[in-house]
């Protein structure tokens, strides 16, 4: 009897750590990239390169907007855009080769305005 | 009338040209013309009848001017349906939505739009004229945008879960066929008309008619949109982007 009793307990104790350990692990991994672009809210689910509790992060790049070089953009955004790169790309130099790179990313196909504009 | 004001009327009505002022250097006097044709195109869309909402009457949220970037020399009209997430509605409840999403998600300014069009006709100001609008991806250099505040998508527009959601409802009796309502259509039209009086417009296009913008799969303004978009354009012989 006792030992029915210990089995059931390292099974009730053991499903619910391994569903603590699952469930926070997906926590730390598991981010959401919300965007606005095409008049419709976008989100989709990617695995964090770093841990972090932080679920929703802010593709800015999937927007109406156009581009801005990073060091004239206002602090606010930068600093989203820093926390988008790292954890969803990986890349934690703040240095603007990099960081460009990481934008492009998401703006590789479309060339900056006037470039191959008649007027 | 306050005091400082009086002070201010008495001086104007009174005061008298500076003595042996020919002699004088010139004066340099700058008038801000944007701002005054800002609210130029105000009094000519009321002066046609159109109702014209201001950004404070429908209770916009704060912008963040410090960024947003000057325009002025429009060339171009954009012209964007509201998703295909919208219907008609109150329009200032759905003017806040969208601009509190292009604000977090997109990390906007402002609203991305200069103007708006709801259903009953009435015209709503967006993003302040004198600024850069961001509503065209990468062009939004010398275009204004102007979003009709509804669907103008079919259901099967954009292949994905909603479009499957949307066909499946239709096709069992629900959801409605979109259409521009006959008000929102003639007060785009004449609103273009004013807005042609103040700048050398030369192009009409629905959003996704705009360089580039297809790639991403982008349906804006929705294929009932762009019907109307091309009709604009064949009546005001404007040219397609």
């Amino acid at each position: 009897m006792n030992s029915l009793m210990q089995r059931y307990a390292v099974w009730k104790w053991g499903g619910t750590g391994s569903a603590l350990v699952f469930f926070l692990l997906a926590w730390l991994f598991t981010g959401i990239a919300s965007s606005y672009s095409d008049e419709e809210s976008k989100s989709r689910f990617f695995l964090k390169h770093y841990p972090t509790f932080q679920i929703q992060f802010f593709d800015v790049e999937d927007s109406e907007s156009d581009y801005v070089p990073f060091s004239e953009l206002p602090i606010e955004k930068r600093a989203v855009i820093l926390d988008y790169c790292k954890y969803r790309f990986g890349v934690t130099s703040a240095a603007a080769k990099e960081i460009e790179a990481c934008r492009r990313h998401r703006t590789r196909a479309v060339p900056v305005q006037g470039k191959d504009r008649a007027n | 009338m306050p005091k400082e004001e009086q002070g201010r009327a008495a001086h104007w009505a009174t005061a008298t040209a500076e003595p042996n002022y020919k002699n004088q250097p010139p004066v340099e006097i700058t008038i801000n013309d944007r701002a005054a044709t800002r609210q130029a195109i105000i009094r000519r869309v009321r002066e046609n009848g159109m109702e014209f909402v201001e950004r404070s009457d429908w209770g916009a949220y704060k912008n963040r001017p410090d960024s947003m970037v000057n325009d002025w020399h429009y060339r171009s009209i954009a012209i964007h349906h509201a998703g295909r997430s919208a219907a008609c509605g109150p329009a200032a409840l759905q003017l806040q939505e969208i601009q509190s999403k292009h604000m977090e998600r997109m990390k906007a300014d402002d609203i991305g739009y200069h103007y708006a069009i709801d259903c009953l006709g009435n015209i709503y100001e967006g993003r302040d004229i004198r600024f850069k609008g961001e509503h065209v991806r990468q062009f939004n250099t010398a275009v204004i945008g102007i979003v009709l505040l509804e669907n103008l998508a079919d259901p099967e527009e954009g292949g994905d879960l909603t479009a499957k959601a949307r066909t499946f409802l239709h096709t069992i009796g629900f959801g409605r066929i979109p259409e521009a309502p006959s008000e929102q259509r003639e007060t785009t039209e004449k609103f273009i008309k004013i807005l042609r009086e103040f700048f050398n417009i030369s192009v009409l296009g629905g959003h996704k008619e705009f360089p580039h913008q297809t790639k991403d799969g982008k349906i804006c303004p929705g294929k009932v949109g762009l019907a109307f978009v091309k009709q604009l354009r064949t009546r005001l012989a404007l040219s397609a982007p």
